[in-house]
């Protein structure tokens, strides 16, 4: 009870629950995108990469981004969740479960669609045990590994109360509760400023791991000297700012539309985490705009056709129109007028997403369309030799299949644990001594 | 040229044009090639290395002796005698090879140059690589550039093929998560298609645009049936490559070390109809090559990367 308290939910005062409307209309798009998804994994585990788009010249195409964006949404989550237990922001702790929970999610999806993206995926192993470290992309999965273990602890630390509680129930729930208690049932005061700590410990470990293989996804780019466009040490600080933007949108979103409780109630959270988004998202845009104006008056051509393939070329419209207006500006028009609103903010929230989706393509596909020599362009023909790119259906499908399955795996998380100390939709449970109520609360 | 080079040049030209390139064909196939590739491959190496010998022989000679200016009814004896004895840059090249061969594998370094003034741009070498390595659609080690320079009626065009560069300090090699790619003692870049995960990292840090991703597509696709070609073994490293092995991993030009074993001059400098493409050992410092490179008409593309390719270009 105390905790639910705390975080701005007065108790006696709960109002009727999450707008089941969005949990419907939410669960049947789901449900189309999911079977949609099967297609295309179906098709990429039978024909293999033949029916993708991409080819040598261009030969990393949309699940690469849809795979950043999955692993720098994760570490944003986590950073999330580091900041609200190490400077004790009370106001956000409810949040801070889900925080691990997403990122967690988040990360396993994004190393299931980069092994979807692997010639020989029956060989990802080797990355693992025979990997050579001179390759970013070896710490980069040795950083995952460390996160997921961190952030797993993490998380099974802070649910252990509720945990406990709720494996002296009957029911699935507490069966499930049962297994991941491990025994330890312990939740006098001593033992969760026990586990505080620990978890203290661990946000600052993870923290390596996280900002460590961000910072690499965006040093796979800033590495490549023969990319002009890539070479640029800005990459691994601007993924850095995107990843507090996606997570951040992402819990908004989570927050205003599915946790349970009234709006009203749970305003203070969503504007405060409209705004970390909001300020990541600035962020991001000055370093946007340090990145093209400086590449555009460097005068080199390599890399000025990359900024004027960006900002002229057949995409022109996601940046100045998905990015820039409907994902930078409204965000901020809405939270100037209409910052009062959760459902509003929800909104920015979930455009800021967007927008920040076609950055993360606008790095990937710009740096491979300006051919190596000129005349590379026609010395051969061939579909897989061809230096302009758009995603086939197939890579829509095998992306949308991801996605799809990030969300399943954090409903199915978010059902099963006491993440939320609610079901999504349904009205918060906060009697004292009842699992949803007992999560982690700093030790308050 | 220096004068004693030249006399080198000749010197060796001619022990080539007398058959001496042919001695050692089977000689060094056994140094290097080990019980490995399938007879097949071994078989049709040697019949390959028949035909080049004829054809080295039949070639135009290099160094280019003086024109003879023959009287319209001189027959062809009396001319042949005019010119000297034919000599061929491919039989001296073939004469090298063998004997850089014979020496352990690090006290060479293979490197090949093009003759941008001899090349005619007919891709004969492009279409050679991809018959020798059975490289499907979209493979292609080998493209020729085309580029038309200058303004009527000062036009011309220049074609520039353009191998894997085997860089001496390749960006390709240390971006690889797995060690499948690696720069071999002898300075040939080469890819272990066992290992290979097909991430692609190597093809976005290559410079050159020399590496290509095997999606496994098939000439025959859209077709009613495969064709037996397609389902023929190729013989890169001297391996035996089934059409499936080398799905999904990233491939690029080597050399041809499976011919180099056997003998053999790279398909593209044996088949280059216009004599523009030169291969040799640069240890070698009697070797073709490497009176090529200091020649003073040699550069290399995107040399200011210092990836210092050793393949280079004779302006
Ligand atoms: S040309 Fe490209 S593939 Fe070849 S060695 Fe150099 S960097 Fe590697
Ligand atoms: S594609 Fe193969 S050779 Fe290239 S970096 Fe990946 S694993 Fe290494």
């Amino acid at each position: 009870m105390a905790t639910v308290a705390k975080i701005g939910f007065p108790a006696g005062a709960v109002r009727p629950s999450a707008p089941r409307i969005w949990f419907t209309a939410f669960a049947l798009v789901w449900a189309v995108a999911f079977a949609a998804g099967l297609v295309g994994l179906a098709q990429r585990i039978t024909e293999g990469h033949r029916p993708a788009d991409y080819g040598t010249y261009v030969t990393w195409g949309l699940w690469v981004a849809v795979y950043q964006y999955l692993v720098v949404m994760a570490a944003g989550a986590f950073l999330i969740a580091a900041a609200i237990y190490l400077l004790r922001l009370k106001a956000l702790q409810r949040v801070a479960p889900a925080a691990l929970l997403l990122g967690i999610v988040s990360l396993l999806a994004g190393m299931i669609l980069v092994l979807l993206d692997l010639g020989r995926m029956e060989r990802f192993w080797r990355v693992v045990l025979a990997p050579d470290w001179s390759s970013i992309i070896a710490w980069v999965v040795v950083a995952y590994m460390t996160f997921l273990v961190v952030s797993a602890a993490a998380l099974w630390l802070v649910l252990r109360p509720a945990l406990a509680e709720r494996s002296r129930e009957q029911g699935l729930r507490a069966g499930v509760a049962r297994a991941l208690v491990f025994g330890r049932r312990d939740v006098t005061a001593q033992a969760r400023e026990r586990d505080l700590r620990t978890v203290r410990l661990l946000m600052i470990l993870g923290i390596v791991p996280a900002i460590g293989f961000t910072g690499g996804e965006g040093a796979l780019f800033g590495v490549l000297g023969a990319r002009p466009f890539w070479n640029s040490s800005m990459f691994p600080i601007a993924f850095l700012a995107a990843a507090v933007v996606t997570a951040g949108a992402a819990l908004t979103v989570l927050t205003a539309f599915f946790a349970p409780g009234h709006s009203g109630d749970k305003h203070d959270v969503v504007q405060f985490l409209a705004r970390l988004t909001l300020f990541a998202l600035g962020v991001l845009l000055v370093l946007e705009f340090a990145e093209y104006s400086i590449g555009l008056y460097a005068s080199l051509p390599a890399q000025e056709d990359a900024y004027g393939e960006i900002l002229t070329g057949d995409y022109w419209w996601s940046f100045w129109l998905i990015h820039l207006v409907a994902g930078a500006a409204v965000p901020f028009a809405i939270l100037a007028l209409r910052g009062k609103s959760t459902a509003w903010l929800g909104a920015a929230a979930v455009l800021a997403a967007a927008g920040v989706f076609t950055v993360r393509l606008n790095a990937v596909i710009p740096g491979q369309v300006i051919p190596q020599f000129e005349s590379l362009r026609d010395a051969f023909s061939d579909k897989r030799l061809d230096f302009q790119y758009s995603p086939s259906s197939m890579e829509w499908l095998v992306s949308l299949f991801v996605v799809s399955l990030a969300v399943l795996l954090f409903y199915v998380g978010y059902q099963l644990l006491p993440v939320s100390g609610a079901r999504p939709g349904e009205q918060p449970d906060i009697r004292p001594g009842t699992s949803g109520a007992t999560t982690l609360d700093g030790g308050q | 040229m220096q004068k004693s080079s030249r006399r080198k040049l000749l010197r060796g030209a001619l022990v080539a044009a007398a058959g001496g390139a042919a001695l050692s064909v089977g000689k060094v196939a056994a140094i290097e090639n080990g019980p490995g590739p399938a007879a097949t491959t071994a078989l049709r190496t040697k019949n390959l290395a028949g035909a080049l010998r004829e054809r080295g022989a039949a070639r135009e000679p290099f160094p280019r002796p003086a024109p003879a200016v023959l009287p319209a009814t001189q027959p062809l004896a009396a001319a042949q005698a005019a010119v000297g004895t034919p000599t061929s840059a491919v039989a001296r090249m073939q004469e090298e090879l063998v004997r850089a061969m014979a020496k352990p594998m690090e006290q060479r370094k293979w490197a090949m140059g093009i003759d941008l003034g001899k090349c005619v741009g007919c891709s004969a070498c492009t279409i050679a690589c991809i018959a020798e390595n059975h490289l499907p659609p979209g493979v292609v080690y080998r493209p020729v550039l085309e580029e038309e320079i200058g303004l009527y009626p000062n036009v011309t065009r220049r074609f520039t093929p353009r191998p894997c560069m085997q860089c001496e300090e390749p960006p390709c090699v240390p971006v690889c998560p797995v060690n499948a790619t690696s720069k071999r003692p002898d300075g040939v870049v080469e890819i272990n298609y066992d290992k290979c995960i097909g991430c692609r990292y190597c093809v976005v840090a290559c410079p050159y645009g020399a590496r290509y991703f095997d999606f496994g597509d098939q000439y025959s696709d859209g077709t009613p049936a495969k064709q037996p070609y397609e389902e023929s073994h190729g013989p890169e490293y001297g391996r035996d490559w089934s059409r499936e092995s080398v799905e999904g991993v990233v491939r690029k030009c080597q050399f041809c070390l499976h011919r180099l074993n056997a003998g053999m001059l790279p398909a593209c400098v044996t088949t280059c109809i216009g004599g523009a493409t030169y291969f040799g050992d640069r240890n070698d410092p009697d070797s073709l090559i490497n009176e090529l490179e200091a020649s003073g008409r040699a550069f290399r593309l995107k040399e200011d990367l210092g990836t210092k390719p050793k393949v280079f270009y004779l302006l």
